[in-house]
């Protein structure tokens, strides 16, 4: 999945939070000596990190009392003895300037940080420039690349999770994929049910892209039939029941997945930009399969004017409606889209099937 | 100042300067989605999605609510950037209708007071184009209309504003009337807030309701009433200035108040509100841009008032206005207001410069200043530019041009590119050009040719200047244009760039903008256009192209013309295209692709008639022009087989083409492109020699050409049209002729389809020409059709025959075509001749219209050239058949006199003596036709020789010449010299039966014919030879005259037997 460059994901936020806190608000004395993990729940673990996993963070206290704290409740990880130079990277990711964050990074001299861990934090800021900064095909494949070899060498990162999305949404853009799914299905192999969802959710989505509508159904059914016992979990049902609507097009039920799209954009929040952006996408598809044009634009507009902020919905967007805009002989307007499509997202999948 | 129409709604702005701001709650996505499309300027998506959500699309209750309200909106804001004057007005004629829909569905919606303040702008603006409008007109009734409408709209925009006013003052009550606690909530701080912001609105539209009575003073045109609306407007604004005089808004009242005592012409009471409110102005510590303005505008019409006769306080408007303009800012030097007092100031000083009462120095102070000050404003672009460049005439000055670098923003090198493109592409200048051109080249008089050269030097340099600003500005226009800049104007600078380089021959550079705008802007309203000239351009690429593969150029006409067919399909725009793009295959030969384009339309699309047609006539125009190069009697193996291979493939493709395209028309979908079309398919068929086929098609009740000039359908009603069938009909009737059916019929079409020509032609000296030589051919044809006819067929055809002879003859100048009638008609009175008896009353007519024909010619043929001697000779020639003998002879004496020898016409001159003597005339005629007649007046010998010495001549000439002449020339001799023998014996022959029986001189003349025709014989055994006539006449005369003298008959050339 691309991202629009002025936004960060969730998990990069929590990523970005970790290294945020580590730089700017430790004092230097904790700094050189402590590690503190801010939990989503807003207190705060100190100590030294002992051990990682996918799954937990082992934090060991000054009475050596050893605790487990799990990947999903980690807001963010300050760690001690980091290089002055990441703190520049990090508010330049945050602010979306990755080719300021990316210099800073190269700044660093490796050689004189003595934590693995913090090497590992360095190299997992890389991956999220590289990321964002990829603009064709070869770059996008370095960066998944990186990101395969981060995951490959560091098996026992808490980020593990969160680069197997990174490298199925870099598969997904070099429109790989069956390689997107295997690296979505690692998610699935975390303990908690909302990442199961979540997985199941995602390899729903590769496998709809791949063109396997029927198989996708089946994996997005899965993860509606799932008990959801918290709002990400929630969300992500939101989502499979989007990425259901849009099997149901594909049936050649485009009434359906209209009513349920409207549905849940009429009960739904539209503060959550991404998933009213894929909700908008999903209600532009099947106007289109019904040749209703008009319509088809009304909903891709929505995601170009207002929900915007998730990359790969907004290049979606952009390239059906240059489309639909030849369609309606406004080529001014098509060529409006197909200039920002090219410009913001030109390692997007879709601006790759631009003419 | 003058105002043009589409200021007229940014003066809405100026003259109510409070700005209305909705301020709806940024949390509503329907809102902010509709804000996102209109900022885009997708108005026309922006009204789908309102009524998408209006038919159940997903909004919030709140949203849904508003629909009317949005709509209003968002068409008012479409009608702001409308370019055209209609479009604008229906705009806001449906926002009128939208606002009001939505007071009256939700008359205590929180959003009523903002749409009723809309649509009192709406209806204020349409108010203000009115009184433009009727500023404009001339004074009269229309004036005094236009003025009651604006009236009209003044007031009912103050009706609407004062509904406002109410429902303001009612949720303005309801709400907290203290000060904002200090300990406030948030929703308190919101509702004083919104209280606040009430007020602020409120005290607008009670400024607005002031202002309007202003407005509507100025409509009046009767001074009293004037006067008394403008007092009314005074006091209104006062009131408001007093009971608001610590808001900004009572400031612009006290301009508008001045405004109006100057209207009354109380102008002392005038300066003094202008002078209050420039002070008021200068007492502000900290004084924002529209101030400044404002104080601008009041120094400015506070000189209006100083320079008015009654005041001439020239000094007081200059020491006020000069400290001023040096205090003014580089950014006001381009404003409006800040132009306009620098003109009026401009105006103070060219006073000053004319007062008697000023010492002269400083008179000329004054002149010189304000040129410098007229100057300034001549130099910048606004609506007293041409007032100033006026006014520095006026002082001896001309206008100084600005510099090129001086033009710095979009507008300004738009407006100078727009001017000089007009004075390069006018057509002034142009005529006046080739005017001047003719001139010289015609001109006698070698006094007037230098002034002439001058003028065209100055024309011509003028032109060349032209073509260079236009090419510069608008090049620079373009890249003056930033994103702000609307697309509509940089793409009307577009299209100018490529008008003006189709104009200069810059073929590539007006295909590449013209493809642009075409392509990119097709909804512009010059984006057809664009893209005709870049097709046009594209063609011209690929002819002028030397390279071997033109690929580039062929893909680009074919991928620009297929744009043009699918953006503008069924309009004439598409056709142009379509047509240009056939045509071009058809005349590179591409015949195969032309037919092959075709057939990608699909057949359901209501083009691909329309293309089938088009092809069948440029194949069936191609066939005509190249088979003209193939001389038609030229055996099909004598030319290039592939040619003429290729030529019947192309009419069998047209023929081809032109069907099937008919046949998929219905008769309700006649267009003129389908009637084109079909007379295109009755000549092929017409070409073909399928006449019935022809005349069916050209008789077709629903189709047919004939039919729908006489319905006068509107496909017919293009100027040519007619004329075009009718010369076709002719055509096919003519050729009908001779074939089965009813020939007296078909000459009654011939005859009506003639009457209908001779109404429909006029046209000029060419048309005509072309006319005459169609009829000639079409005579042609009739007289081989005759030839070939007999009976009442042929009698039927002559009649037809005739009436093109007497056409041709009647209306031709040409000398060779009244030759040619003048010849037939002859033919065809000789046609009615019957031996022995007397001329008939047809041959009479044809005879006499031929000498009339010969009488024109002979007025046209000057002097003694062959072709006049030649012409008097046959009108003598007819006269005599007509018996008119005096005439006959009066003409030949004339010609003979001068040239005597000339043979031919010395055989005409003894044919007359001889019919003459024939038909009535005394019997000595017979002999005056043996041995001549009419005296020479000089030589006093025989000017007419008589066959007698005809046949002396002849028989030398054709001894004298015998090795010399042609063989042509020696059998016409032969022929003249026995025709003039023959001649003698009748002659003598006739004559003695003229005498009395026992007359001596009766067996005399018998006995000489006798001898005469034996002596022939004798000499002349063959007699001229068995193929010709005389051998037979000769023996026939022989024999009459045997048995005259009682003699027995014997054959010719044998002795007669002793008994």
């Amino acid at each position: 999945m691309n991202h629009h460059p002025g936004h960060a994901t969730p998990q990069q936020k929590a990523t970005l939070l970790t290294l945020a806190l580590l730089l700017c608000s430790t004092p230097m004395s904790l700094a050189q000596s402590i590690d503190r993990v801010r939990l989503l729940t807003g207190r705060t673990e100190s100590g030294t990190v002992a051990k990682t996993n996918a799954n937990w963070i082992e934090l060991t206290d000054r009475k050596d009392v050893k605790k487990q704290i799990p990947t999903p409740d980690i807001a963010s990880v300050l760690l001690a003895g980091a290089p002055s130079s990441m703190r520049t990277a990090q508010t330049a990711i945050n602010n979306g300037r990755f080719e300021d964050a990316r210099t800073a990074l190269q700044k660093i001299d490796a050689s004189a940080v003595s934590r693995s861990i913090i090497l590992q934090e360095i190299e997992m800021l890389g991956i999220l420039c590289d990321r964002q900064l990829a603009r064709n095909k070869v770059q996008l494949a370095a960066a998944a690349k990186r990101a395969i070899a981060f995951q490959s060498s560091h098996r026992t990162s808490f980020h593990f999770y969160e680069v197997a999305q990174i490298i199925g949404d870099l598969a997904l853009s070099l429109e790989k994929y069956d390689g997107a799914k295997k690296a979505y299905a690692q998610i699935g192999n975390a303990p908690w049910p909302s990442y199961q969802l979540r997985s199941n959710v995602l390899q729903g989505k590769a496998l709809l892209f791949g063109g396997n509508a029927s198989e996708a159904e089946a994996f997005f059914d899965k993860a509606i039939a799932a008990k959801a016992e918290d709002e990400t979990a929630k969300r992500e049902q939101l989502l499979a029941k989007l990425g259901k609507a849009a099997c149901l097009i594909e049936n050649g039920d485009a009434d359906g997945a209209i009513a349920q799209t409207e549905k849940l954009i009429t009960d739904g929040d539209a503060k959550d930009s991404v998933l009213f952006a894929r909700a908008y996408n999903v209600l532009g598809a099947a106007y289109n399969k019904q040749g209703d044009t008009k319509g088809a634009l009304l909903a891709y507009l929505h995601v170009d004017l207002l929900f915007n902020s998730d990359a790969d919905a907004h290049a979606e967007a952009l390239f059906h409606l240059s489309t639909l805009w030849a369609t309606e002989r406004r080529p001014d307007r098509a060529a409006d889209s197909r200039e920002l499509l090219k410009s913001q997202y030109p390692a997007s999948r879709w601006a790759s099937r631009e003419k | 100042m003058k105002w043009t129409v589409p200021k007229c709604i940014a003066s809405l702005a100026l003259s109510l300067p409070l700005v209305f701001v909705w301020t709806a709650s940024a949390a509503e996505p329907g809102t902010d989605f509709l804000n996102g499309l209109r900022d885009r300027g997708y108005f026309d998506l922006a009204i789908d999605y309102l009524n998408s959500v209006q038919k159940g699309a997903p909004a919030t209750p709140a949203f849904k609510a508003e629909l009317d309200f949005h709509r209003g909106t968002t068409l008012k804001q479409q009608a702001e950037r409308a370019r055209r004057k209609t479009e604008r007005d229906t705009l806001l004629a449906e926002a009128e209708k939208s606002f009001v829909r939505f007071t009256r569905s939700a008359p205590t919606h929180e959003l009523v007071a903002q749409a009723q303040r809309e649509l009192g702008s709406i209806l204020f603006t349409r108010a203000r184009v009115k009184a433009i409008d009727a500023e404009t007109a001339k004074a009269g009734s229309e004036k005094e209309k236009r003025y009651i409408e604006a009236r009209d709209l003044f007031t009912q925009a103050q009706d609407v504003f004062r509904s406002s006013i109410k429902t303001m003052r009612t949720q303005i009550e309801g709400l907290p009337k203290d000060r904002l606690p200090k300990k406030a909530t948030p929703a308190q701080r919101e509702t004083y807030a919104r209280r606040d912001r009430l007020r602020d609105e409120y005290v607008q539209l009670k400024s607005f309701d002031a202002t309007i009575e202003k407005e509507i003073a100025g409509t009046f045109t009767n001074d009293k009433t004037r006067h008394a609306a403008f007092q009314k407007a005074a006091d209104a604004l006062d009131k408001f200035r007093k009971a608001y005089r610590t808001r900004p808004a009572a400031l612009f009242a006290r301009l508008l108040l001045g405004d109006c005592y100057r209207e009354m012409g109380k102008l002392d009471d005038a300066i003094g509100h202008y002078r209050d409110l420039i002070d008021s102005i200068a007492r502000l510590p900290n004084v924002p841009d529209e101030f400044r303005k404002l104080r601008t505008r009041a120094l400015a019409n506070s000189i209006i008032c100083w320079r008015d006769e009654s005041q001439q306080k020239f000094d007081r408007a200059i020491e006020k206005a000069v400290p001023w303009l040096e205090q003014s800012r580089r950014s006001d030097d381009a404003n409006p207001y800040w132009l306009e007092l620098r003109y009026q100031l401009a105006l103070a000083y060219q006073a000053k410069g004319q007062a008697k009462q000023v010492k002269s120095a400083e008179r000329v102070k004054a002149r010189s200043n304000a040129r410098r000050m007229a100057q300034f404003v001549a130099e910048q672009t606004s609506s007293r530019q041409e007032d100033a460049v006026q006014l520095l005439s006026d002082l001896g000055v001309a206008a100084k041009p600005k510099n090129r670098e001086e033009y710095v923003t979009f507008e300004e090198a738009r407006d100078a590119g727009s001017k000089a493109f007009g004075l390069f592409s006018g057509a002034t200048r142009l005529n006046l050009i080739g005017k001047l051109e003719r001139r010289l080249a015609t001109s006698k008089d070698p006094a007037l040719l230098p002034d002439l050269e001058k003028r065209l030097a100055d024309a011509q340099s003028e032109l060349a200047t032209a073509e260079d600003d236009a090419l510069y500005y608008l090049n620079r226009a373009i890249t003056l244009a930033d994103p702000q800049t609307p697309t509509d104007d940089v793409n009307e600078v577009r299209y100018l760039l490529t008008n003006l380089h189709w104009q200069l021959d810059n073929y590539f550079e007006s295909a590449v903008f013209g493809e642009f705008v075409g392509r990119r802007y097709s909804r512009h309203e010059q984006a057809g256009k664009c893209a005709l000239i870049a097709l046009a351009s594209y063609i011209q690429l690929y002819r002028k192209s030397t390279d071997e593969d033109r690929s580039f150029e062929t893909g680009k006409i074919i991928d620009i013309a297929n744009h043009i067919v699918s953006t503008w399909p069924d309009t004439p725009t598409g056709d142009e295209a379509l047509t240009h793009l056939i045509t071009f295959m058809v005349i590179e030969d591409r015949l195969d692709e032309a037919k092959a384009y075709v057939t990608r339309i699909p057949v359901s699309a209501p083009g691909r008639a329309v293309a089938e047609l088009q092809v069948g006539q440029a194949l069936w125009s191609a066939w005509q022009s190249k088979s003209r190069t193939i001389t038609p009697k030229e055996p099909a193996e004598g030319t290039d087989a592939d040619v003429q291979k290729r030529l019947a493939a192309m009419l069998g493709a047209s023929e081809e083409f032109l069907s099937a395209g008919l046949r998929r028309v219905e008769p309700d979908q006649i267009k003129p492109a389908v009637a084109e079309a079909v007379i295109a398919l009755v000549q092929l068929h017409l070409n073909a020699q399928q006449i019935t086929d022809a005349m069916n098609l050209l008789e077709d009740k629903n189709f047919g050409p004939l039919g729908l000039i006489e319905r006068e359908h509107p496909a017919a009603a293009r100027l040519g049209y007619d004329l075009r069938v009718l010369q076709t009909a002719l055509r096919v009737y003519i050729a009908s002729l001779g074939s089965a059916g009813d020939q007296t019929e078909t000459m009654k079409k011939i005859s009506a389809t003639m009457d209908l020509l001779s109404k429909q032609e006029a046209g000029d000296a060419k048309s005509r020409a072309r006319m005459l030589a169609m009829y000639v051919l079409l005579a042609q044809d009739l007289e081989k059709k005759m030839a070939q006819s007999s009976g009442s067929t042929k009698q039927a055809i002559a009649q037809g025959y005739a009436r093109f002879l007497e056409r041709v003859g009647r209306e031709s100048d040409e000398v060779g075509a009244l030759g040619w009638v003048a010849n037939s008609l002859v033919t065809l009175g000789e046609s009615y001749l019957k031996p022995g008896e007397p001329l008939s009353p047809d041959a009479t007519k044809f005879f006499e219209q031929a000498a009339d024909v010969y009488g024109r010619l002979e007025s046209l043929s000057a002097g003694d050239t062959q072709q006049a001697l030649q012409t008097r000779v046959q009108l003598a020639s007819v006269l005599r058949r007509l018996g008119k003998y005096s005439e006959s002879q009066a003409i030949l004496q004339k010609i003979l006199e001068k040239r005597g020898t000339l043979i031919h016409v010395q055989v005409e001159a003894a044919r007359t003596y001889q019919q003459w003597a024939r038909s009535g005339g005394k019997p000595t005629l017979y002999l005056n036709a043996v041995l001549g007649g009419r005296r020479h007046p000089q030589t006093n010998k025989f000017t007419f020789w008589g066959w007698k010495n005809i046949a002396r001549r002849l028989s030398q000439q054709m001894r004298l010449s015998a090795t010399k002449l042609s063989a042509e020339k020696r059998a016409k001799y032969s022929d003249s010299f026995f025709e003039a023998q023959y001649a003698i014996g009748v002659c003598h022959y006739s004559y003695a039966l003229r005498l009395k029986s026992g007359d001596p001189k009766r067996t005399k003349y018998l006995q000489k014919a006798k001898t005469g025709v034996q002596g022939m014989a004798k000499i002349y055994p063959s007699l001229g030879g068995k193929e010709s006539p005389w051998p037979k006449r000769y023996e026939t005369l022989l024999a009459r005259i045997q048995k005259q003298l009682g003699e027995p008959v014997t054959p010719i050339g044998r002795k007669r037997k002793r008994s």
